[in-house]
């Protein structure tokens, strides 16, 4: 169930309640992993079962790595947890996209072949779970795990609902010690986590779904009728859509754990205020990048060696970054791109003293910002022809067809993110909000509030990241 | 607006964040009150959302009930028209409105023909113009017919907390006049409480998914032209914003001017396609009966010179073993005036009803 819903509001209420009535801390782990199950198979029950399979096959291998002293012997099954996830994510993710490319090669040598349908539902949250279990098993394997988790433990990490569909990526260096002791949330940790849960709530269901998504919906839906304006105002809409909903979700999530006095590291700060593309990554979904880095970037040999190698470490990183979030060219293009941007910034890392002498912060960020949201448009375009004419409307003449209510607002809303975030660079959420008084922070709230009841009541809108 | 969210390291200042909670509570609380105040004192007042969920429980019963189930398909006519308490005390079945509103008829008749539990009567509101089965993929009607068939071949309609989500749904907002006519207060707010001018509300949903029309509560005749504006499809020659004595005019002498639409290869397959899902519905055991609605005025007019009894309905009626009922042929079902053009006002759905039960032969024997 996502948050948007009135069945989230309902069971996360329950869920608190039984959690806040219990005493022991084994008690309490319980109930959270009971709740867990209740809520990833509010989904799809029977995907429950994928779930428990990855959890228990990785916990049993890390626990073999631990026993282990035969160093070949751990490797060994440090591979075989690799394989398993991988490859139950390879089969569920990929697997459509493989046979599909594979016939168009077959075809390309002018052999008609036609493998039977492969229509596979994507389990949710895949994407995050399998990362989730192979963080643990790479860090046991690398012996920085703190100690071996206990099953239960393990599943609680695996499940735990806050980060379970859509992340943050949680390492189980953070998140396993956190177990080891009863977490009896404050009531400053309690009240700031409602806090976040409202502001994410506000940021996906106002800005993100309300204000941003029916702009880009047109464009991407009707791409060659789109004006100029349409076009402009739909991919900066898009920029601020991706934005929200994700960021939106991460809030949420970051808040639902701390009522229960958990910690989750923060997965966005202030992304759209980043100077350069190595900035803007370690700006934007910073549990991604930071596990891209730590697992796959730096085992490729990362910064150290040649040029040559480390743009190659770089460029199979971004693009396995892209195809991370979907099966299609179109996120290894958008993975490319941004590996192109990485490269390019790192030879020319000698014009930046320059760069900045002449232009002010605020310029090179918004020109930051301006090439990710064009780069957004392979991202969010289903295929190329619509990417294409996506980028041929950004130069077309005439009035918007879109109502100026929907033109002015998105623009509105998507500059005002990127000047928030330009201005707010190093501030976090938390400092920005306690610097005003009392009084405004109550009515920022109340209004955060009344703007999630007025657009309340058609069929919630799934997150953007849950498809991946 | 999240710059970054981290709650690890943060907790140095430690305030006491229940006086702000309550406070933003107690403004959304504000505000619901106040809207709610205001829209009552406008004369609003809450209704029931005619949802997905509410259609696919009546397409269940539809099922269910077997031969005792009285199935009315089509859109806002039928669904306006009649009144089923009267239905189910005169024939002694159960009513299920499975009518859409603003939706095409022919998915959910399909659907009805490929089920075979379906062993009821069904009525089908046909509107005057060709059939066509050749639907899109897209569509209200279209929608909820394609979650019923996953929902009823077996497997379980993911996401599965939707149903629970209804539910809930449909315990809060009915209660609230902000939801009112399946709006979000957002709509509300723009539409209704901040707009001197706004429509009245003249329709309300049942829990059965009937609906009543009251247009004693609208302005007449500017709500009843732009009815027939609407329905004639908003030529862009007509200025809907000009007098009304200028825009029944320029109505009337568009639709004086209109001429049959030429019948097409489609219509015959449409007729075929039609005579397929009765078949398949009889071949169960059901029953069918088409049916023609009541028009009045420039809207009855509209439709006799585009789509002429003789091209049309004569020929929808030669062509089916169902049972056909056009209202002009029948003198207890053509009393009766569309104060839109369109519809019945909640006044005539009971005689217009009974009038219905005694043509269709459907009274209790």
């Amino acid at each position: 169930m996502p948050f948007n819903s009135l069945t989230f509001l309902l069971f996360f209420a329950v869920v608190l309640c039984a959690y806040r009535c219990s005493r022991k801390w084994q008690v309490k782990k319980g109930l959270l992993l009971l709740f867990s199950q209740v809520f990833y198979a509010a989904w799809n029950p029977p995907f429950l079962v994928l779930l428990w399979v990855t959890t228990f096959v990785n916990w049993w291998l890390a626990r073999q790595m631990n026993r282990e002293s035969s160093e070949a012997r751990r490797k060994a099954y440090l591979l075989l947890s690799l394989i398993a996830s991988l490859g139950l994510l390879s089969y569920f993710k990929y697997g459509g996209f493989l046979v599909e490319n594979f016939v168009a090669i077959l075809a390309l040598w002018g052999i008609d072949f036609k493998p039977l349908p492969f229509n596979l539902i994507l389990p949710i949250g895949i994407s995050f779970y399998t990362f989730h279990a192979l963080s643990y098993t790479i860090d046991t394997y690398r012996r920085q795990t703190v100690a071996a988790a206990s099953l239960s433990d393990f599943a609680l990490y695996m499940s735990f609902f806050p980060q379970l569909v859509a992340g943050p990526i949680v390492r189980a260096t953070h998140f396993l010690p956190q177990l080891l002791t009863n977490r009896s949330p404050t009531s400053d940790q309690l009240g700031w986590g409602l806090i976040l849960v409202i502001f994410g709530l506000f940021q996906k269901t106002v800005l993100a779904d309300a204000i941003f998504a029916p702009v880009v919906d047109q464009l991407y839906l009707q791409p060659a009728i789109a004006s100029g304006w349409d076009a402009w105002a739909g991919i900066l809409a898009f920029s601020g859509q991706i934005f929200c909903d994700f960021s939106g979700y991460s809030t949420c999530a970051i808040g639902l754990a701390l009522c229960f006095g958990l910690h989750f590291p923060e997965n966005f700060r202030a992304p759209y205020g980043a100077i350069g593309f190595s900035d803007f990554w370690r700006r934007w979904h910073i549990s991604l990048s930071s596990w891209l880095r730590d697992y796959l970037y730096i085992p490729l040999g990362g910064s150290r060696g040649s040029s040559l190698s480390n743009g190659r470490a770089l460029m199979l990183t971004m693009l396995l970054g892209g195809l991370w979030h979907g099966a299609s060219w179109m996120f290894l293009l958008w993975g490319g791109l941004h590996g192109g941007y990485l490269l390019l910034e790192r030879l020319t890392q000698r014009l930046v003293p320059t760069l900045r002498r002449h232009f002010s912060d605020a310029a090179l960020a918004m020109a930051t910002f301006l090439v990710i949201t064009l780069t957004w448009i392979p991202f969010r375009a289903h295929d190329q022809t619509t990417a294409l004419a996506v980028v041929s409307a950004l130069f077309r003449t005439g009035f918007p067809n879109l109502l100026p209510n929907s033109l002015f607002s998105s623009l509105a809303c998507a500059l005002g993110i990127v000047v928030l975030h330009i201005t707010n660079r190093e501030r976090n959420l938390r400092d920005w909000f306690l610097k005003i008084p009392r009084p405004a922070q109550t009515m920022l709230l109340g209004l955060c509030l009344i703007g999630i009841f007025l657009v309340s009541g058609g069929e919630p809108r799934g997150f953007i990241y849950f498809q991946f | 607006m999240a710059l970054s969210t981290s709650n690890s390291e943060l907790f140095a200042h430690r305030p006491d964040w229940i006086w702000v909670l309550a406070g933003a509570l107690l403004m959304l609380l504000a505000y619901v009150g106040i809207t709610e105040a205001a829209l009552s004192e406008k004369g609003f007042s809450p209704t029931v959302n005619d949802t997905e969920a509410l259609w696919l429980n009546e397409r269940e019963r539809a099922s269910s009930l077997g031969q005792g189930a009285l199935i009315l398909v089509g859109a806002s006519r039928i669904q306006l028209d009649l009144d089923l308490r009267v239905l189910r005390e005169k024939t002694g079945l159960e009513p299920v409105q499975l009518a859409i509103d603003g939706s095409s008829y022919v998915p959910v008749l399909q659907g009805l023909a490929r089920d075979p539990t379906i062993r009821g009567t069904v009525v089908v509101d046909l509107m005057p113009g060709p059939v066509s089965f050749e639907v899109g993929p897209t569509g209200t009607s279209q929608h909820y017919q394609s979650e019923y068939d996953t929902f009823s071949a077996g497997n379980v309609r993911w996401p599965t907390y939707r149903t629970l989500d209804a539910w809930l749904a449909r315990v809060i907002r009915p209660h609230l006049i902000n939801f009112a006519d399946g709006g979000r207060p957002w709509d509300s707010l723009v539409n209704r409480v901040t707009n001197a001018n706004a429509s009245p509300q003249y329709l309300s949903s049942f829990a059965d998914r009937s609906r009543q029309a009251d247009y004693q509560r609208v302005t007449m005749p500017d709500f009843y032209l732009r009815r027939v504006y609407r329905h004639i499809g908003s030529p862009v020659e007509i200025d809907i914003n000009q007098s009304t004595d200028h825009l029944a005019r320029q109505l009337t002498e568009y639709i004086g001017r209109l001429h049959p639409m030429p019948e097409s290869e489609q219509t015959q397959k449409g007729l075929l396609d039609l005579e397929d899902a009765v078949a398949a519905i009889q071949l169960h055991g059901g029953t069918v009966i088409i049916m023609t609605m009541p028009t009045s005025g420039l809207v009855q007019e509209a439709d006799s010179r585009r789509f002429p009894r003789a091209l049309y309905w004569d020929r929808v009626a030669a062509n089916t073993t169902a049972r056909t009922i056009h209202w002009q042929d029948h003198p207890g079902l053509a009393g009766f005036v569309c104060p839109d053009g369109s519809h019945l006002d909640k006044r005539d759905t009971v005689a217009f009803s009974n009038a219905f039960v005694i043509v269709a032969g459907l009274g209790r024997p």
